[in-house]
């Protein structure tokens, strides 16, 4: 019995089962035919877009990579292209894939930066289904290239009125302002999330060209890096080879923005002999320079700063906030500490190291 | 077999205007209504059914007498969905551009009705000639269709005919148009259109 | 209201007066002809009349672009209804004599801006005629206000014509030259174009509660650049806007005359105001109140954009709003609400003909639920 009913269902299912299998031979066939063209074709949809965002670059010199942010707790990937010059070594700038809400829905965005990812070198919208007539003109180049050579230092806004050029934010579409403040948006957040994940590369650009602004006279060659766990410090070497002082850089979010600094104690690790600003965006800064709160913590012995409130006389290893930036000053306060430690726990590794080698 | 019902030819003018898929049958709404904001994207949707069409009506009609009965839809969707995916992969192929403007109204042509609707009422009944011919006169039915409400639609919403400049300068694009809202008015006012001609015509052949 | 009443009972005795009712006899929705001015003729004859302060003051406060705006409207509106009642089969002419194509155009004319340029009230009036009502079957058949339909038309087609920078752009020579003293034309036409080239109330008010909403947690409140417009002027109708609805004062006139002729039912008004002022006194407890006290900010709210407008003249079209007192209160009612939800939840400044047009759309669900019990009992369902 059970034999006739399987004969039953293969008489009964037969040319079903043929046409299954030679469809998919069929689509195995067509799938191998054409699958290289069609990743070429995918390739190509972005690529075109890499001499016209990044200046003098090529599409057929362009590495492709990946990095992963944390958006809402949600693990999100973000793909970057590397442009290459003539040479296939030296970096000509980066373009960006990344996508972000709009006032209908998502917009998905290109946007070239230059190699320190300091400017924008142009922007293209790739996908979006913006209000046609309105939103969607954010496609046009009158809109983005509004964008190109903007700085990525400071957060790009939408204004209602037409921009001078030398200013950092764009001009809204009108009747539009929610579909161009979504495009600023997802430009300041996208340079910014790249900008973090290329911090390891970036940082020691970065301290390279601010330790010689510390150290007046100090070529790139006299900076020595030192790697510390995940991060770096650097050795200041003077013109004989002696060492004369450590640096090292941290960041921490100050009230408005991340504030990054660089500081550099003597070759003892003993003193604090610098705090440098690389980068900030705090509103309320220029009180923060006029009190010479920086200064203020050059000198000290290098242990645990203590910030007091701004009426308090400081002690001995204590810093007076900055009335009205007091959210800064702790901060920066934080930062030096942390520096500070990490410094000295790298002196030690490299100066018990030397000891034992010396023995 | 000797095939009874209607001949090659008269299926082929009957799928034109008086069986025409979408003003007479009302099927394949979905693209009718999903791609028609103009004329390039209406017409790759069109190429794209016809040539499913035709495929799965050949082929139905040639194992048509191993079909079983009850087995028949299982063996149409099996058809039309390898003749989509194999559509779907040219088109990322050779028109890129059109396959990511399409989006996911290629891969939706399997459940278009126009198609298996014409597997069963016609593929599987007649011969091989009958069903090529009466797939073809369906397919150019719905591409006249398609036609007429996306050149209504891009004309008027963008100023452009397959994306050619035709209104002046000067002309504003009627915005609602080439949104959703635009799909529905458009069709249903040349639907109305075509019923009118329709009872015009009728009038008339019934007074001669 | 009536006694509940066993249905297989009713079938076999003839209706009678309950016994325990009132004599509360409601409007049925038959048409009951018993006044020679409630023919369809006389109620739009009406609402022409009541229209005529608005449309002088809108000329007066807009100059010849408003009388273009009308004739072209009214004029698009005729001719539409005579092309598509011919298409019909009708006579073109019988479809006229009801002046309802005239009322339409008048309306429409009235919500649109002056600056919108000629076609667009061209193309709003053939969709208001076309798609809002002949394609339904003609006058008492559409489901939408007719006007209505044709604004919404245009303002998703022509968005920049309409929407909200569509009332303060005025092209660069026109702006250079108006502001220029020397130029003939800000000698000429100085007047009028000093209120198209402020914002327009509403898009004040929307400007100033989004400047707030930003900068209030970080700095204390900024200066306002766009103060609010003072209510008297507000209320007097000297600001900028489409060209109907700016003066409450006209409004008012026009309104009250319909009302006390019966050509609109007063309860829709009555219900759109009650539910506007409560819903804009919440709103400003909930701390939406831009800074304005809560007097000034409920007045902005009833006198400012196209409120009383609306509640008088487009939300009481008799054709699509509710027969039944009962169902004209919750018409009223839930047309406040909306607009009140589209002013301060919305991304538009203003929300009456979306307001108009989602509550049109559940009129036949309202006439559903409060149709009046006939006297003597519900009626038994055919079988």
């Amino acid at each position: 019995m059970p034999d006739t009913k399987k004969v039953n269902y293969l008489a009964e299912a037969w040319l079903v089962l043929t046409l299954a299998v030679s469809f998919g031979a069929a689509l195995a066939g067509v799938h191998l035919a054409l699958n290289d063209g069609i990743q070429t074709n995918k390739r190509n949809e972005t690529y075109d877009q890499i001499p016209r965002l990044i200046p003098g670059a090529n599409k057929d010199r362009v590495e492709a990579g990946a990095f992963s942010v944390d958006v809402g707790g949600a693990v999100v990937e973000r793909t970057f292209y590397r442009a290459l010059a003539p040479d296939g070594k030296t970096t000509m700038g980066y373009m960006l894939r990344s996508s972000g809400m709009g006032y209908v829905d998502k917009i998905e965005v290109l946007i070239g930066v230059d190699v320190k990812v300091k400017n924008i070198t142009g922007l293209y919208v790739l996908a979006q289904i913006e209000t046609p007539g309105l939103g969607s003109r954010i496609r046009t180049k009158d809109f983005v290239s509004q964008f190109i050579a903007k700085s990525t230092t400071r957060a790009i806004f939408a204004m209602k009125t037409a921009q001078p050029p030398e200013s950092n934010d764009i001009q809204a579409i009108t009747s539009a302002t929610i579909s161009s403040q979504s495009v600023c948006s997802i430009v300041n957040r996208s340079v910014r999330e790249f900008r973090e994940y290329l911090d390891a590369s970036i940082q020691r650009e970065l301290a390279l060209e601010h330790i010689p602004e510390m150290f007046p006279g100090v070529s790139r060659e006299q900076i020595i890096d030192i790697p510390s766990g995940k991060q770096v410090v650097y050795k200041v070497l003077d013109a004989d080879g002696r060492v004369i002082a450590w640096v090292g850089d941290g960041k921490r979010m100050g009230r408005w923005d991340r504030v990054e600094l660089l500081v550099a104690v003597d070759a003892d690790a003993q003193t604090i002999t610098k705090v440098h600003v690389v980068d900030q965006r705090e509103r309320y800064w220029k009180k923060v320079v006029k009190a010479g709160y920086l200064d203020s913590f050059v000198g000290k012995h290098a242990g645990k700063i203590v910030m007091v409130k701004p009426k308090i006389e400081p002690a001995e290893q204590q810093v007076q906030a900055v009335t009205k930036a007091t959210i800064t000053s702790m901060a920066i306060c934080r930062i030096v500490n942390e520096v500070v430690r990490r410094l000295k726990r790298s002196v030690a590794d490299v100066q018990g190291g030397a000891a034992v080698k010396e023995r | 077999m000797a095939s009874d019902g209607p001949t090659a030819g008269e299926r082929f003018l009957r799928g034109l205007i008086p069986e025409n898929p979408v003003y007479r049958q009302l099927l394949g709404m979905c693209p009718t209504l999903a791609v028609t904001g103009g004329m390039k994207t209406a017409m790759t949707m069109a190429g794209a059914v016809a040539f499913v069409l035709i495929c799965a009506n050949v082929l139905t009609s040639l194992i048509r007498n191993l079909l079983k009965p009850h087995l028949r839809i299982l063996v149409f969707t099996l058809t039309i969905a390898a003749f989509v995916t194999i559509a779907d992969r040219v088109l990322a192929y050779a028109m890129y551009d059109m396959s990511q403007e399409l989006g996911p109204y290629i891969p939706l042509i399997i459940v278009n009705c126009v198609i298996i609707c014409r597997c069963e009422v016609c593929a599987s009944k007649q011969s091989v000639v009958v069903a090529a011919s009466d797939a073809a006169g369906q397919s150019i039915g719905f591409a006249m269709a398609l036609a007429s409400i996306a050149a209504v639609r891009e004309i008027l919403g963008s100023g452009t005919f397959f994306g050619l400049r035709v209104m002046p300068e000067a002309w504003p694009n009627w915005g609602i148009m080439v949104m959703p809202p635009g799909a529905f008015l458009t069709l249903g006012l040349l639907l109305g259109l075509a019923n009118w001609i329709g009872a015009v015509r009728e009038k008339r052949s019934g007074a001669v | 209201m009536t006694e509940a009443t066993d249905n297989n009972q009713q079938t076999d005795t003839p209706p009678r007066a309950p016994a325990g009712a009132g004599p509360v006899i409601h409007v049925a929705p038959s048409p009951h002809s018993f006044s020679k001015s409630l023919t369809t003729r006389w109620m739009m004859a009406d609402v022409l009349l009541a229209a005529a302060p608005l449309v002088a003051w809108a000329i007066f406060q807009f100059g010849a672009e408003a009388l273009l705006q009308l004739v072209v409207c009214v004029g698009g509106c005729v001719v539409a209804e005579a092309v598509f009642t011919a298409m019909r089969g009708r006579c073109p002419l019988g479809a006229m004599k009801d002046l309802s194509a005239p009322v339409t155009g008048v309306i429409l004319a009235m919500s649109l801006p002056c600056t919108a340029p000629w076609y667009v009230g061209f193309i709003g009036a053939c969709a208001a005629i076309g798609i809002g009502k002949v394609v339904f079957g003609g006058l008492g058949q559409n489901i939408f206000n007719p006007a209505m339909v044709g604004r919404a038309f245009v303002m998703i087609c022509f968005a920049w014509a309409l929407a909200a920078g569509g009332y303060v752009q005025l092209d660069e020579e026109t702006a250079a030259a108006a502001a220029d003293p020397e130029s003939g034309m800000a000698m000429t036409a100085k007047e009028p174009l000093d209120v198209i080239s402020q914002a327009t109330p509403m898009d004040v008010l929307k400007t100033r509660i989004k400047d707030r909403k930003e900068a209030a947690p970080t700095t204390s409140p900024a200066r306002d650049d766009e103060s609010p417009v003072a209510l008297s002027r507000l209320f007097l109708g000297n600001v900028n806007g489409s060209i109907g609805e700016v003066s409450t004062l006209a409004c008012l006139i026009g309104g009250l005359y319909l009302c006390w002729r019966r050509t609109a039912a007063w309860q829709i008004p009555a219900g759109v105001l009650l539910a506007s002022v409560i819903t804009a006194g919440l709103a400003h407890l909930g701390g939406g109140g831009a800074g304005l006290s809560m007097a000034d900010f409920v007045g902005y709210h009833m006198f400012g954009g196209a409120l009383m407008f609306g509640a008088f003249f487009i939300a009481t079209d008799p054709v699509s709003s509710p027969i039944t007192p009962k169902g004209r209160w919750i018409f009223g009612i839930g047309l406040g609400l909306f607009i009140m939800l589209f002013r301060t939840m919305s991304v538009f400044p203003e929300g009456v003909m979306f307001a108009v047009l989602m509550m049109n759309a559940v009129v036949p669900l309202i006439n559903r639920w409060t149709i009046g019990t006939p006297v003597g009992g519900p009626v038994p369902e055919r079988k």
